[in-house]
C-alpha cells in the first residue's frame, strides 16, 4: 500500500512537471488563459519565437561593383543595421598590424535578435485578444500572415506596400521536397521596438501535417532571417495553426 | 451532445468556451480606468497608425447601460457613411475596441452583443486624430435569445475565418463526444482542454481507458532540451541576393583585399591608390629603360608607378566611375595602343590621366543589370590593371602583354548571385579608338560557384585590330581558374591560405594576307600563352609568397610589347623590332613574389624576376636609347635607324641607314639581350 502510494504520488508528481512543461496552449483551454498565459503565447511559442539571424557583412564598394552594384543598398535592413562604432579606423602605423584581422566589425556577420509571429494562427490572434496587444498593422487579404519584428532601421517614410515591395520577392517558405510558397505581399510598419515586416503567404499554399517541417527564410536588406517550424508542434486544438 | 445543446450548456460548455475565447471573462473595470484604458491602447497604437498614410483613429468601450459595466466580445461595426464600407472589431475584456486605419470621414459606430439591443453613435474621423466614443448597451429581455445568433452579426473576413474554425472544430468534437458515448460520457470540454488534464471536478471523470485522447499536439523533445542539445536550426548568414556577396573573395588574384570601404558617402565612395617602387634590373641598363612590359618601367629608380584618386558615384540607380591615374602609368599605357594613330586628335593625351571613366544605369533584373558607356579597364590575362589587387608586381607575358583598357558600351547581366554575363560592344581590342571599319565585339563570364572556387572567361572577336590592315580580324580567349585550397584563419601562426590561378590565352589573326594556322613563312599571326601562380598565405594573412611564371608563342609579334627603342610606341614601331608576319617571338618567365601586408590598405613587398625570349628582347647595360644628345633623350624619329650620333638615319631599312649614318660612325643598335633578372621593392596603398 505504502509502495503504491509512493508510486502514485511519484506519478502526480511526474504529470504536474510535464505539464508545466507544456505550453499553455497546451495544458490550459483558452477560457481560461490569463492575460500573462496569452502574453507567453505571443512571446515564447511554437507560433511566436525570438530568433537569432544574422546581419551580413557590410561590403566594400570593390566587391558592390564586382557584383554589379555602386553604393551601400538602402532602405530596409540596409540603413541603420550597424551598431555605432562598428566602422573602420584606420591606424597610422602602417609598418605594424594584425594582417588579416585589420578589419572592423561590421565587415564580419553579426547576430542580431529579431522575433517572428505567425499572426493569422489562432492562438496567436486569441492571445492578442486576450493580452489586450494591438494586433500589428494588418495586410488585407486571406493567407498566413508572418510578421518580423525588431528590425533596426532609421526614419523610413512612405507607404508601408511600397516600403515592403522590394522584401516580397525574398522570402518564402520552403518545405522539403516542395515547392517554394512566395508571399504576395509583404509591408513594412514601424514601431517603438523597431520595424516590423509582414509578409503575406497565400491561403492556396496547402501546408499539412506532412510537411513536418516549414523553413521562413526572408532577407530584408542585409538582415538574412531562416528559422524553422515544426508543423507538429504548431497543432492546436488538432488543427495546424498557421 | 449536439450543437444546440451546447449552446445551452452554461459557461461550461464547449460552445461557451469558445466564445469566451473572444468575450474574454474580465469585468468591473471603473468608467474612469477603462477610459484610461482606452486613451493607453490609442496612444500605443498611434505610432504604427501614424506610420500610414493618412489615417485616423477611434476608441471606444461598450458598457452595460445598467450597470455601468463594460461589455466584452461586443461586435462592433464602423460604417462609413462616405464609402459606404465596412470595418469591424470585437470588444476585449475590458469593454474596449480600437480602430486604427479609418479613412478621414464621417462613420457610424454601431455596437451588437447577444442579449443587448443595438447600439449606435457618429464620429468624425480626422488624419491624424483621436476620436473616442462610448456606446451603452441596453439589456434587451424582450428579444428571444434563441434568435441572436452570433452568426447574425456581420463579421470581418478574419473573424469569420476564426469563428468557422471554431465551428469546425465544435463539430469535430461533438462526433468525437458522440463517439465517446457508446464507452462513456467523456465531458467534452475535457477534450476540448488539450492535455485532457484541467476538467472541472464538477463533471464525472472516467476511467483512462475510456477517454478518446484529444487532438493535442505532439510536444516534440526539443522544447525540454537544454539549448545546446537541440538541433542547430540552419541558418544561412549569407547575402544570396547580391551578386558575389555570398562569399569572401578578397583572396582572389586580381581583387583588392580590403575589407572595409574608409570613406563611404551616400552618392559618392572615393578610392585613392598609390604605388611606388624601386627596380634593379641586373642587365644594368644605362638609360634606366626596362622594357617589354606594363608594370617595370625603370631600373635603378625609385618610382611612382600609380597614383590614382576617383571613386563612385551612385543615386538610386545612376551610377559612374572616374578613376584618375598620374605618375609611370599614365605614359607607359597608352604607349601601347596603336588605333591612335588613326585620324586626328590626340586621344592618347585625351585618355592618359583617365584609367576608368563610364557611367551607366543600374536595373533591378534578376540579380541586377548594368548599362555602361565609357572607359574601362579591361580584364583580360587575370591580374588587375592595379597592382595593390594582385598577388605579385610582374606578371607573366599573358596578363602583362595585354593592355589594359577599351573604349566601348558593356552590359552587365546576373541572372544569379554567382554568374555574371558581360557582352561588350567597343572600339576594339583593347584600344581608345576603332583601327578600322569593324567595332570589337566580345565578353566576359565569371562565375564564381564556391567561395574557393572562380571560372572566367573573356572572348573576343570581329574587330579588325590593326594598323594599316583592315581586311585582318582578330579572335582571342583568355579564360582563367583560381582555387584556394586551404583557408583557415583561426591559428596565429602557420599556413592560413593556399590558392593558385591558371590562365590559358590563345589567338589569331587572319584575313588580308595573314593565317592563324598555317606556316610562318606564310604569314602566320597567331598567339599562344598559359600562366600559373601558387600562392601562401601565413599569419593569418599578414605574409603571402607567391611562385609562378609562363609561356608564351606569338607569330607576327602583334601581342608583344614593343620595346621602347628610341621612343618607339605601337604606333611609330621600330626597325629594331620588327613586328611581321610569321615572325616569332616565344619566351618565358617565373617570378617569386613576398608581400607583407601589416593592414588591409598597405602592402609592402619584394620581387625576384626572371625572363626570357628566344630573340633579343630586354634591355642591356646599353640600353634602348640612342647617345649623343645632351639630355640624353631620344631623337625623335622613332621608326627610323638612328646613327651612333644620335641622329635620325632618315631611313627605315637598313641598307640606306648604313648608309646615311657613315660619316658619323655607323648605325646605333640598341642593347637586346634574351634575358633579364629583377629584383624590385615597394609599397602600396589603397584606400
Amino acid at each position: 500500500m505504502r509502495n503504491f502510494l509512493k508510486q502514485s504520488l511519484g506519478l502526480a508528481a511526474a504529470t504536474v512537471c510535464l505539464l508545466a512543461a507544456d505550453g499553455v496552449w497546451k495544458s490550459k483551454p483558452v477560457a481560461e488563459w490569463t492575460e500573462e498565459d496569452a502574453k507567453q503565447v505571443l512571446a515564447k511559442s511554437p507560433w511566436s519565437k525570438e530568433i537569432r539571424a544574422t546581419i551580413t557583412r557590410r561590403l566594400t564598394e570593390e566587391q558592390l561593383r564586382e557584383g554589379g552594384q555602386m553604393g551601400q543598398p538602402r532602405g530596409i535592413g540596409n540603413e541603420g543595421v550597424d551598431p555605432k562604432g562598428s566602422g573602420p579606423k584606420v591606424s597610422p602605423n602602417i609598418f605594424g598590424g594584425p594582417g588579416g584581422d585589420d578589419r572592423s566589425a561590421r565587415s564580419l556577420n553579426q547576430p542580431i535578435t529579431l522575433r517572428l509571429r505567425w499572426e493569422t494562427a489562432l492562438p496567436v490572434r486569441l492571445a492578442e485578444l486576450k493580452a489586450h496587444e494591438a494586433e500589428p498593422p494588418t495586410l488585407e487579404g486571406d493567407g498566413h500572415r508572418v510578421a518580423v519584428y525588431g528590425i533596426p532601421g532609421g526614419d523610413f517614410k512612405g507607404d508601408p506596400k511600397q516600403l515592403g515591395e522590394p522584401l516580397k520577392h525574398l522570402a518564402a517558405l520552403k518545405r522539403e521536397g516542395k515547392k517554394d510558397v512566395r508571399p504576395v505581399m509583404a509591408e513594412v510598419f514601424r514601431r517603438e521596438s523597431g520595424l516590423v515586416v509582414v509578409y503575406l503567404f497565400p491561403p492556396s499554399a496547402e501546408i499539412t501535417r506532412k510537411d513536418e517541417r516549414l523553413q521562413f527564410n526572408a532577407q530584408i536588406g542585409r538582415i538574412v532571417v531562416a528559422e524553422t517550424f515544426e508543423l507538429s508542434e504548431m497543432e492546436f486544438l488538432g488543427k495546424i495553426e498557421l | 451532445m449536439n450543437r444546440k445543446l451546447a449552446k445551452e450548456a452554461g459557461p461550461r460548455t464547449p460552445f461557451a468556451r469558445k466564445r469566451a475565447m473572444i468575450v474574454g471573462a474580465t469585468r468591473g473595470f471603473s468608467r474612469i480606468a477603462s477610459w484610461a484604458r482606452v486613451a493607453c491602447i490609442v496612444g500605443s497604437l498611434s505610432i504604427p497608425a501614424f506610420a500610414q498614410p493618412e489615417v485616423g483613429l477611434v476608441g471606444g468601450v461598450t458598457r452595460d447601460s445598467s450597470s455601468g459595466k463594460p461589455v466584452p466580445g461586443a461586435q462592433i461595426i464602423a460604417h462609413s457613411l462616405n464609402k459606404g464600407t465596412d470595418q469591424s472589431t470585437v470588444t476585449g475584456a475590458d469593454g474596449i475596441f480600437t480602430f486604427t486605419k479609418l479613412e478621414p470621414g464621417l462613420y457610424e459606430i454601431a455596437a451588437t452583443k447577444e442579449g443587448f439591443r443595438n447600439s449606435s453613435t457618429h464620429v468624425e474621423v480626422s488624419v491624424r486624430k483621436i476620436a473616442r466614443v462610448e456606446l451603452p448597451l441596453t439589456i434587451a429581455e424582450d428579444l428571444p435569445r434563441a434568435t441572436l445568433k452570433p452568426d447574425d452579426a456581420p463579421l470581418t473576413e478574419r473573424e469569420r475565418q476564426m469563428l468557422l474554425r471554431i465551428e469546425r472544430l465544435e463539430a469535430r468534437l461533438e462526433a468525437m463526444a458522440a463517439a465517446n458515448t457508446n464507452v462513456g460520457a467523456e465531458p467534452l470540454v475535457a477534450s476540448l482542454t488539450p492535455a485532457a488534464s484541467a476538467a472541472p471536478a464538477s463533471f464525472p471523470q472516467t476511467s483512462r481507458s475510456s477517454i478518446v485522447p484529444p487532438p493535442a499536439p505532439v510536444a516534440p523533445p526539443d522544447h525540454r532540451l537544454p539549448e545546446a542539445l537541440q538541433a542547430p536550426d540552419p541558418r544561412p548568414a549569407v547575402d544570396t541576393e547580391t551578386p558575389f556577396a555570398y562569399g569572401d573573395f578578397t583572396w582572389l588574384n586580381g581583387s583588392p583585399r580590403n575589407k572595409d570601404t574608409v570613406l563611404d558617402t551616400k552618392f559618392f565612395t572615393p578610392e585613392i591608390r598609390f604605388d611606388t617602387h624601386y627596380m634593379e634590373d641586373f642587365n644594368q641598363p644605362k638609360d634606366h629603360t626596362i622594357v617589354g612590359s606594363t608594370e617595370s618601367f625603370r631600373s635603378g629608380e625609385v618610382q611612382i608607378e600609380q597614383a590614382s584618386v576617383g571613386g563612385d558615384f551612385h543615386w538610386q540607380g545612376v551610377r559612374g566611375r572616374i578613376l584618375f591615374m598620374e605618375g609611370l602609368f599614365a605614359t607607359t599605357t597608352p604607349r601601347n595602343d596603336a588605333s591612335a594613330g588613326v585620324g586626328n586628335w590626340d586621344l592618347r593625351a585625351a585618355y592618359k590621366y583617365v584609367s576608368e571613366a563610364y557611367g551607366g544605369y543600374h536595373f533591378n533584373v534578376n540579380h541586377g543589370l548594368n548599362v555602361d558607356a565609357g572607359i574601362f579597364v579591361s580584364y583580360i590575362g587575370l591580374f588587375s590593371y592595379y597592382n595593390f589587387d594582385n598577388w605579385g608586381y610582374q606578371p607573366s607575358y599573358v596578363s602583362s602583354n595585354t593592355p589594359w583598357f577599351f573604349n566601348g558600351v558593356r552590359v552587365q547581366w546576373f541572372p544569379t548571385a554567382k554568374l555574371k554575363i558581360e557582352p561588350w560592344f567597343i572600339n576594339g581590342w583593347q584600344s581608345y579608338a576603332k583601327y578600322n571599319g569593324h567595332p570589337g565585339l566580345g565578353g566576359q563570364i565569371l562565375w564564381l560557384p564556391k567561395e574557393w572556387l572562380k571560372v572566367v572567361g573573356n572572348q573576343y572577336g570581329f574587330g579588325q585590330d590593326n594598323l594599316g590592315l583592315p581586311h585582318t580580324e582578330r579572335i582571342h580567349t583568355d579564360d582563367s581558374v583560381e582555387i584556394r585550397f586551404y583557408n583557415n584563419q583561426t591559428k596565429d601562426r602557420g599556413i592560413s591560405k593556399i590558392a593558385m590561378s591558371l590562365t590559358g590565352d590563345a589567338g589569331a589573326q587572319y584575313g588580308g594576307g595573314l593565317c592563324g594556322t598555317c606556316a610562318p613563312s606564310k604569314g602566320k599571326e597567331s598567339f599562344v600563352g598559359w600562366m600559373l601562380y601558387n600562392r601562401y598565405w601565413w599569419n593569418k594573412d599578414k605574409y603571402a609568397i607567391t611562385f609562378g611564371g609562363g609561356q608564351m608563342s606569338n607569330y607576327g609579334r602583334y601581342l608583344t610589347l614593343l620595346p621602347p627603342i628610341n621612343g618607339a610606341d605601337a604606333v611609330t614601331g621600330s626597325p629594331y623590332f620588327t613586328e611581321l608576319p610569321g615572325q616569332k617571338a616565344h619566351m618565358w618567365d617565373s617570378s617569386i613574389n613576398l608581400q607583407y601586408m601589416p593592414r588591409q590598405y598597405i602592402t609592402w613587398w619584394a620581387e625576384l624576376g626572371y625572363r626570357h625570349s628566344d630573340v633579343p628582347y630586354f634591355a642591356g647595360r646599353g640600353g634602348v636609347t640612342p647617345p649623343g644628345f645632351p639630355l640624353g633623350g631620344t631623337n625623335g624619329a622613332p621608326g627610323q635607324f638612328a646613327c651612333m650620333n644620335g641622329a635620325p638615319s632618315g631611313a627605315t631599312d637598313l641598307p640606306t641607314a648604313t648608309s646615311n649614318c657613315g660619316s658619323v660612325g655607323g648605325v646605333w643598335f640598341p642593347d637586346l639581350r634574351r634575358s633579364e633578372a629583377k629584383f624590385s621593392v615597394g609599397v602600396m596603398v589603397k584606400f
